[in-house]
């Protein structure tokens, strides 16, 4: 049940899907080049935590995951050029504790038990640019790229090849991993609205180098943002070790 | 301000909805096998007379290495260099013996064990054969335990002639897991088809791998499964060779118990309190009859005889990597007559898999 629980975490903290956001009032910027205004403070149990250092410098990570896989970033806007708002965002991701966690015998291991999981650090950076092109919406263009550091060398066959867990961890294999992608978000209705994302990882040190995933999630808010109803789908395709393969993963999710 | 948003979930449901291929894959009773074709064709003659057949349960590739399944091991991922070592020493081994019609098992297409290395297409490149069909035996997209991932294994017939009616026909699957077990577990198989040998109609090959670990009926059903079918060849005026890996010892076997040669250290087994009190899969003493009735109706490459006179010649498998053949677990069976004193157990081959092949020659029938 323990190992159940920590894969559930696990998956929690890779697809990142319960970061949402609200196009209207721009609570949620997560994914754009928006930051959260100055001593603002936004907890998620599992999804992205939040708070504004100043009202251009954000600092996020994964509230419980972060146990798990530490992810901490900060995200610095450098202010309006034209219709245009630029952002950088740098962030450490730590995934040891997760690897290992799941490097054992038995049900909940993702890894073989005859391996060692070095110390696994990833920095990652990337610029966002958003525009407001129609009212109660933004557009998110972004781009980076991630490189690791191990404490020793990582055996090539500890990779989990699942959708979702192997573009996130790919970094750690073949280095350095770009990402490139689009989000799109708007109120259509009310309290409702929706986010496509278009996501590509990009390895150029292998002929396993190509991963896309694209999200389509529906939102419905509670009128006093007080209840959030998330259901929608993530489509992954991508070059596994394995061969090519494409995933579909339904979402439902309730929040209040 | 300072707004503090604070969400609990109350239902998150993620589920992997694979759109061709669920986690684990199930099977229809009797489905179409998969055809393989050699890159190159290699002719073959137009007149044949004598063919030789041989069994052999390759174990995926991985040789005589400590797997963690069946050797008390501590090995699950090998590398590519090490199936590719013993997938060469296997097809050199092939290229040796020569038969003319190949049943195989636990050949692995598509497994992250194996280093993802489609085993059936290299050795049909890398040996004479130019046709082979394969039913799965076992199948999911990445089983969560062990660090096991994505596993494709299945048994497959390789002949140098046409292949056609190829069918995967399902054996019942075990009945004393749990059903998470199960649904990830492999599903065995028997695998039969038609070879076009030159002036022939009739001439069929059917290779099952029977269940090795199961302590229920289950192994004893699919035991009478394969004779059901060959009875079905039979009646309808068929001719076959057929075999595999059926996981029990022929009848008259002096030894029926491996406990205590297959225990793991740590382990302890036959002592009171011991649970279980016989190590899965390796006491066959509930078994002794389950191979009389194919034995009276078909005729074995082994005869009864032969084997109860001399027991070690005919031994096939061990499950201790660094000991000898100590059990026979492989057979080939027929409803005409094999060629008299022809049949081979390969005991030499001792680096290439757990288990050593079979081979045994066939005198074809005129029409």
């Amino acid at each position: 049940m323990r190992n159940i629980l920590l894969l559930i975490l696990g998956i929690f903290f890779c697809t990142g899907l319960f970061s949402q956001e609200n196009a209207t009032k721009n609570y949620w910027t997560d994914g754009t080049a928006y930051t959260v205004s100055r001593h603002r403070l936004e907890i998620g149990i599992f999804t992205g935590s939040r708070y504004g250092l100043t009202d251009d410098l954000e600092l996020s990570t994964h509230s419980l995951i972060s146990f798990l896989a530490l992810k901490l970033s900060v995200k610095k806007s450098w202010g309006e050029y034209g219709s245009f708002r630029i952002a950088t965002e740098h962030g450490v991701f730590y995934p040891t504790q997760f690897m290992r966690l799941v490097t054992q015998k038995g049900t909940g291991g993702l890894i073989s038990p005859e391996f060692t999981i070095p110390q696994l650090f990833a920095i990652d950076n990337r610029v966002l640019v958003s525009c407001k092109p129609f009212e109660n919406t933004i557009l998110t263009a972004h781009a980076g790229f991630t490189f690791a550091l191990k404490s020793d060398k990582l055996d090539s066959r500890t990779t989990i090849d699942l959708p979702v867990f192997y573009p996130r961890l790919a970094m750690f294999y073949h280095q350095p991993e770009i990402d490139l992608g689009i989000d799109f978000q708007r109120k259509i209705y009310k309290c409702f609205g929706f986010i496509f994302d278009v996501e590509n990882y990009i390895l150029p040190g292998t002929s396993k180098n190509y991963f896309l995933e694209n999200s389509g999630i529906l939102t419905y808010t509670s009128k006093k943002q007080s209840l959030r109803i998330e259901a929608g789908y993530k489509l992954c395709w991508g070059k596994y070790p394995c061969g090519n393969q494409w995933h579909l993963l339904p979402l439902i999710a309730v929040i209040f | 301000m300072i707004r503090k948003n604070i969400f609990t979930p109350l239902i998150f449901l993620i589920l992997f909805v694979y759109s061709c291929e669920p986690l684990a894959t199930g099977f229809a009773d009797h489905e179409d096998a998969q055809y393989y074709y050699a890159k190159t064709y290699k002719p073959v003659a137009d007149t044949i007379t004598v063919v030789k057949v041989m069994t052999w349960n390759m174990r995926f590739g991985a040789g005589r290495i400590p797997w963690f399944g069946d050797a008390c091991g501590n090995r699950v991922i090998l590398t590519e260099d090490e199936i590719y070592t013993t997938l060469q020493n296997i097809v050199d081994k092939i290229n040796l013996v020569k038969p003319d019609v190949l049943l195989i098992q636990e050949v692995d297409l598509k497994s992250k064990r194996s280093a993802y290395i489609d085993q059936l297409q290299w050795i049909i490149d890398h040996t004479y054969f130019n046709y082979a069909v394969f039913g799965y035996q076992w199948k999911a997209q990445f089983i969560p335990s062990d660090g096991l991932g994505r596993l494709e294994e299945g048994n497959a017939i390789l002949s140098r002639w046409k292949l056609s009616d190829g069918t995967r026909i399902q054996l019942p699957l075990r009945k004393d897991q749990d059903q998470l077990t199960r649904y990830f577990y492999e599903r065995c198989s028997m695998v039969t088809c038609k070879i076009e040998f030159p002036g022939l109609t009739n001439f069929y090959a059917v290779n099952i791998h029977a269940s090795a670990f199961a302590t229920d009926d289950t192994k004893h059903q699919h035991i009478i499964l394969f004779e059901k079918e060959l009875d079905r060849i039979n009646t309808a005026g068929g001719v076959f060779v057929a075999g595999g890996d059926l996981n029990t010892l022929p009848p008259g076997s002096d030894s029926t118990d491996y406990c205590i040669e297959d225990m793991c250290p740590q382990e302890s087994f036959h002592h009171v309190g011991d649970n279980p009190f016989h190590k899965d899969g390796s006491n066959y003493t509930p078994e002794v009859t389950w191979l009389n009735s194919l034995y009276s109706k078909y005729t074995s490459a082994v005869p009864t005889s032969d084997y109860i006179a001399n027991q070690t010649k005919y031994f096939s498998h061990t499950t201790r990597g660094e000991h000898f053949w100590d059990r026979t677990l492989d057979y080939l069976f027929t409803n005409i007559q094999w060629v008299d004193k022809s049949e081979v157990t390969h005991q030499d081959f001792t680096k290439e898999s757990d288990h050593a092949p079979v081979s045994v020659l066939f005198k074809l029938p005129k029409y």
